[in-house]
């Protein structure tokens, strides 16, 4: 009895510490952010509680509905393209397909490691009406008001930063694969080579499978990753022009402390925590319906 | 007698409390007052700040200043995080409108009127002294105007392609084939941060197209933002976009980008604020500088307030509602050192134009500086847009709508509509009774 008791203290002391860090950065502000979404607040004052309006309003706000849709196309330029790129990339320098494999892997490494900000700055510094970009065309065409007008385009305004994730964080996953490719004994890729199987076919049916947890893992940091979007888009356009650029986390940023709209900002913030766990959720469940993890 | 012999004793003590109370007050001792202020040390625009505290320290060595700088909206987020906790430092920046609601309508922001003696006041340019409270309050002394729609003149370039200055907004429309056909920009304006087309232009022609009068009645809801003069403004803007007068991709260029073309030379035209005197001194070849030239915004067809352009109040440091005594005295000493002749003398050293009335004769003025100063002494200055309407409105409806109507993707009267819809319903202004 005696025994049981000290046992729960043991417990109790060493799990109590961080339950209580754990509940005051991330419970209570969560907990907090959720009753904000139901009031109108302005930051100071009274807080006026305005039940479910916050969240109906998100239904017909075209801004959020951009924002929507800007966020699930980096959620598929991340899963469908900085990760398979990153897969094959780190296949090629690893199989040692390309000479000077050391340097490739530093200069696709280096965009991860240079802070977001100053990426857009770069970028801006080349798609800017006055950038080098539209500064070579002009001076080709002879076209004296050459800019990018993709920029200003409703339908393909984002493509551009779409590019940019692509280039920045391709060599996230690419290291995290080549880390987990040098796991890999050699000698189930040399026993495959000598039963006669191609490089594509050790890639298909080798690297792929053995990799399938790390592609999970992969998925899971793009995923949540991409509705948190902000740093980058937040340098490099703000969201405009006109919204075109507009993603959740920027929107929410502006509404709530710009605009000092806290309610409706709330709202947002659980409406993206909502799509990470769900988007998570359904990750987790293909993967295992496909027995890869 | 024992009852008497206390009452003495009390009297005593209260006597010797007194005079020493008296005696520290008039002896200066020292004080020491809490500054939070909105500044950015390593921008060129605050250097004239040290050298104004270093000159107040040395007038008041007895009153201790210790500041913490913040800029940006950093500023403001961590002010309210302080106001929601009820404890403020003495002195603060403060602007005179909806941006410091945070603290002004808790009323932690002391009114200044009870230190505004009339021969003070007389000292200003008297458009600082609108009220800035519901009930005629004065919360900061304005050491500056922000006047926010200035054109200036690259006057060589105009030589050289033997162009005049136009008088109205169809003739700088005129000058546009000529320009272009040299390559060069027309109007330099950057719209990428989404403020400026609001800020710098439309503010300017509301007032031109229907004035104060119609403004205000537009905030209160007896006019409306669908009203022929703030779609007519706005379509001005569309009209500059449609004849070539800005700079392709206006919406992709950031400020400092557009005038960064005219001070290189490449645009004969720049439409930006009054305060970007300094930048271009500080970035420009003398030699330019000394070529260039300010007008205001050309006459446009239709307007109603002629030559006018739109300026709100600077922010300045404002005194917490809580301070008495001998603090209240230094922080009062503190302002009005500051916002007085001896801060303003070294503001204009600086290269800002001063509310308060100074003897410009004492000053070494470049002309451009000069010529700025004779334009908005010769102005009316209507409102500027953001410093009068709720933020979220304009940041979330106009600012992007007229990003919208420049590129095509809406008319003006539809973004007039949906802003009047938005102002409707949400605005604090039309909530007022």
């Amino acid at each position: 009895m005696v025994n049981a008791r000290s046992k729960r203290r043991s417990y109790l002391s060493f799990v109590l510490p961080a339950f209580v860090i754990y509940a005051a950065i991330m419970v209570f502000p969560l907990v907090f952010t959720l009753g904000l979404s139901f009031t109108k607040w302005k930051g100071y004052g009274p807080i006026e509680f305005v039940g479910f309006q916050n969240y109906a309003r998100l239904l017909s706000d075209p801004v959020f509905h951009i924002g929507l849709r800007n966020n699930v196309l980096i959620v598929l330029i991340s899963v469908f393209g900085q990760i398979p790129l990153g897969l094959l990339l780190a296949y090629m320098l690893h199989r040692r397909m390309v000479k000077g494999a050391k340097l490739f892997e530093i200069l696709i490494f280096l965009p991860i490691t240079i802070s977001s900000v100053i990426v857009a700055q770069l970028w801006n510094r080349v798609f800017s009406p006055v950038g080098i970009l539209p500064t070579i065309v002009r001076q080709l065409t002879g076209n004296h008001d050459y800019i990018m007008t993709i920029f200003e385009n409703k339908d393909f305004a984002f493509v551009p930063i779409m590019f940019v994730l692509l280039w920045q964080h391709t060599s996230l996953y690419m290291v995290i694969f080549l880390a987990n490719l040098q796991r890999i004994p050699d000698s189930v890729i040399e026993a495959a080579k000598m039963e006669g199987a191609s490089e594509g076919i050790i890639f298909r049916k080798i690297i792929v499978p053995i990799l399938a947890p790390v592609v999970f893992i992969n998925s899971i940091l793009a995923i949540s990753g991409s509705f948190k979007s902000f740093d980058l888009i937040y340098s490099m356009t703000g969201g405009g022009p006109a919204h075109l650029t507009e993603v959740m986390a920027v929107y929410m940023y502006n509404t709530t402390f710009v605009f000092q709209n806290y309610g409706y900002g709330s709202a947002i913030s659980i409406v993206i925590i909502l799509f990470i766990v769900a988007a998570i959720m359904l990750t987790k469940a293909a993967t295992n319906k496909l027995n890869m993890v | 007698m024992k009852i008497c012999k206390k009452v003495f004793i009390a009297a005593l003590v209260a006597l010797a409390t007194m005079g020493l109370g008296a005696q520290t007050s008039s002896s200066g001792a020292p004080v020491t007052l809490t500054v939070y202020m909105q500044n950015d040390l390593a921008n060129p625009q605050s250097a004239y700040w040290p050298v104004t505290v270093e000159a107040f320290q040395k007038k008041y060595p007895n009153i201790k200043l210790e500041f913490e700088y913040v800029s940006g909206e950093e500023f403001h987020q961590k002010f309210q995080a302080m106001a929601a906790s009820g404890d403020i430092p003495d002195l603060f920046t403060c602007y005179a409108g909806a941006r410091s609601g945070y603290i002004l309508d808790r009323g932690m922001v002391k009114d200044l009127r009870p230190y505004l003696t009339e021969s003070f006041k007389k000292q200003y340019n008297p458009a600082i002294w609108q009220p800035q409270g519901p009930n005629g309050e004065i919360y900061i002394i304005s050491p500056n105007m922000a006047v926010c729609t200035v054109v200036y003149i690259n006057t060589k370039l105009q030589k050289q392609l033997g162009l005049s200055t136009p008088k109205t907004l169809d003739e700088m429309i005129a000058q546009v084939p000529k320009i272009r056909a040299a390559g060069l920009t027309p109007l330099a304006f950057g719209n990428k941060a989404q403020w400026q087309a609001q800020s710098l232009c439309l503010s300017m022609l509301v007032d031109r197209m229907g004035g104060t009068a119609w403004f205000d009645k537009a905030m209160k809801g007896t006019a409306k933002f669908t009203d022929k003069p703030f779609v007519d403004a706005i379509a001005v803007i569309k009209k500059m976009v449609d004849t070539k007068l800005f700079p392709a991709g206006v919406n992709q260029l950031e400020g400092p980008q557009a005038w960064g073309e005219f001070v290189q030379g490449k645009a004969v035209y720049l439409l930006d604020a009054g305060w970007r005197i300094s930048a271009l001194k500080a970035a420009a070849n003398p030699a330019d500088y000394a070529n260039y030239a300010v007008m205001a915004f050309p006459a446009v067809a239709g307007e109603v307030n002629h030559g006018s352009s739109a300026a709100t109040l600077g922010e300045a440091l404002a005194m917490n509602t809580k301070l008495s005594g001998a603090k209240a005295d230094a922080a009062w000493k503190f302002l009005s050192f500051i916002y007085g002749q001896e801060g303003c003398e070294i503001l204009m050293k600086y290269g800002t134009v001063p509310t308060y009335k100074l003897d410009y004769s004492k000053f070494e003025i470049d002309s451009l500086t000069r010529q700025y100063i004779d334009l908005i002494n010769s102005q009316t200055m209507g409102y500027v847009i953001d410093a009068k309407m709720d933020s979220e409105g304009v940041n979330n409806i106009l600012n992007p709508g007229l990003q919208a109507v420049m590129m095509g993707t809406k008319t003006p009267a539809q973004l007039a509509a949906e802003y009047e819809a938005w102002v409707a319903a949400n605005d604090s202004n039309r909530r007022k009774k």
